[in-house]
């Protein structure tokens, strides 16, 4: 891929935590974001809502129980979900590449993404529930929904709460500069193998369209929630537990570094 | 108690619900010294219990016969338990300083997934009730919209927290008055938008119901499940909530574009 410069695909580098998103911003994004440059739009926030509009149509077309048996109709709503994705990779790399950054297009992208998830898995859980009369399949499609935002919540506050003790974690930052590197387990080859062989375990943003997509094809879409709500349970869980951890470390070097003044 | 009250409530006066504020006051504030009398030193472990509290409460919600009066109320009483206990963490925190920014990040991360489990909870409780399945559609969206109002606040702080570690001298389009060491204040997009009008202030008092914050997400519950009438209360909350999150996300949106925050490349 020497064709593209490689100011597209430096943020979406191997480390990104869905391998999925990770191949699909490589091989299949810059065309379109060429594409997109090539047609005059310039706006990268327009992708972002013209992906937001793609989720929303399929799940207003799965919600369509009676339809869903015909297989052209379900290849519908597969190609809008994959085509959403696309454009969700595809908006980041046209900012990057017009040099239109903002701060809007950061927040929108991850809010409607956001919305989007919570919409999708939501409906995929009425669809069984219309199917099976089944409570539960009701229920599991919205704590899905609910975990994924949970964990991007966390994350965000998180932000917000350091934002409080800003000062004190600008001096930490400075004195780790100065210090020792910490050693970075992501970016030992050996995980790297890992993490390209188990990539479906990890419920990253890509490997949630790839699912919603591959079951709404085989149409067992009970199977996908049992899957997807245990996933994500997991997730926000683990990610949670991170954000923790690395706050209760930057409240003790708060304290030690009131101790020292 | 004096010394009690100046430490403990300094921070209630700027918060946004009164209802919040009420219970701070008056009920929360006397169960801070009965906490520590129990044994209980640690502020995250109070926030943990009030959402063990609220768990629990939804599971009974649909659970036990609501049809019986007793019932109901042990329901009310433990949303209001778990209510008081969310306001009293960081009174006790602030009492016994131990203020930590994990603390602050627990609170309001199991607040924000207990009030969404709730206001499933009632939504399910609804459907089963009433037998219409956009009760249960109307809580979900409304438990969602409570995170997502949480969500467009904190992801805002965050993508400025991350410009900040990258250029912290960056001026211009925002000012950092470090007064304290440990704590400092942000005015980040202007002035205008903390200050509030005076009129609406006074207002605020007798119409608090209208105004959806942390306190009135409890208040209503409370009120509406002893009524029995959980699908009155889902549609007032959705409706006022709604356009509260509608309101703020334009007003956010217009404010960012206004100042035209870019990274520096």
């Amino acid at each position: 891929m020497k064709r593209f410069p490689e100011a597209l695909i430096t943020k979406t580098g191997p480390n990104t935590e869905s391998y999925y998103e990770f191949l699909i911003s490589k091989y299949i994004a810059p065309y379109f974001t060429f594409l997109f440059k090539g047609l005059g739009i310039v706006n990268p926030n327009f992708i972002t809502f013209l992906s937001f509009l793609m989720i929303f149509i399929s799940s207003a077309m799965l919600v369509n129980v009676r339809m869903l048996p015909y297989v052209y109709y379900r290849v519908i709503i597969i190609l809008l979900i994959q085509f959403s994705l696309i454009f969700d990779c595809s908006d980041g790399q046209l900012a990057r590449l017009t040099g239109r950054i903002s701060k809007l297009g950061a927040w929108l992208d991850k809010i409607l993404d956001r919305i989007g998830e919570f919409m999708i898995f939501s409906v995929c859980g009425y669809v069984v529930f219309q199917q099976s009369g089944n409570h539960t399949f009701l229920l599991l499609g919205i704590t899905t929904g609910y975990c994924l935002t949970a964990y991007t919540l966390a994350m965000a506050i998180s932000g917000s709460c350091k934002l409080q003790s800003f000062v004190a974690i600008r001096k930490i930052k400075r004195k780790k500069k100065s210090g020792k590197d910490h050693k970075n387990i992501i970016n030992r080859p050996a995980t790297q193998i890992i993490k390209k062989i188990f990539f479906f375990l990890n419920f990253g943003i890509g490997e949630r369209y790839l699912y919603v997509s591959f079951f709404v094809l085989i149409f067992r879409l009970d199977i996908m929630l049992y899957i997807s709500s245990l996933l994500s349970f997991l997730r926000m869980i683990s990610i949670s537990y991170k954000v923790g951890k690395n706050l209760k470390k930057t409240d003790t070097l708060i304290k030690e570094l009131e101790s020292h003044e | 108690m004096n010394e009690l009250a100046n430490n403990i409530i300094t921070k209630g006066s700027s918060t946004d619900s009164y209802f919040h504020l009420f219970t701070a006051k008056f009920i929360s504030k006397p169960i801070v010294p009965f906490l520590i009398k129990l044994g209980i030193h640690n502020p995250n472990i109070v926030s943990f219990i009030s959402f063990i509290t609220i768990l629990w409460t939804s599971a009974l919600l649909f659970m036990s016969d609501q049809e019986k009066i007793m019932n109901r109320i042990i329901v009310v009483l433990l949303i209001e338990i778990s209510f008081i206990l969310d306001c009293a963490d960081g009174q006790m925190a602030r009492f016994l300083n131990k203020k930590s920014l994990f603390g602050a990040w627990l609170d309001r991360f199991l607040d924000r997934i207990g009030e969404m489990v709730l206001y499933t909870a009632i939504g399910y409780f609804s459907w089963l009730y009433f037998g219409s399945l956009v009760y249960l559609v109307l809580g979900v969206i409304t438990g969602f919209l409570f995170s997502y109002y949480s969500l467009i606040h904190s992801h805002k702080d965050y993508v400025f927290y991350g410009e900040l570690m990258k250029n912290p001298h960056q001026t211009g389009t925002f000012t950092i008055n470090t007064s304290n060491k440990i704590t400092t204040r942000f005015t980040i997009f202007g002035k205008k938008y903390f200050k509030k009008n005076a009129f609406i202030k006074k207002m605020r008092v007798p119409f608090f119901f209208l105004n959806i914050g942390i306190g009135e997400r409890y208040f209503y519950p409370i009120v509406f499940i002893l009524l029995r009438r959980t699908d009155i209360m889902l549609i007032i909350v959705f409706t006022l909530f709604f356009l509260r999150a509608m309101n703020v996300t334009l007003k956010l949106t217009r404010q960012i574009v206004k100042n035209k925050i870019g990274v520096k490349l």
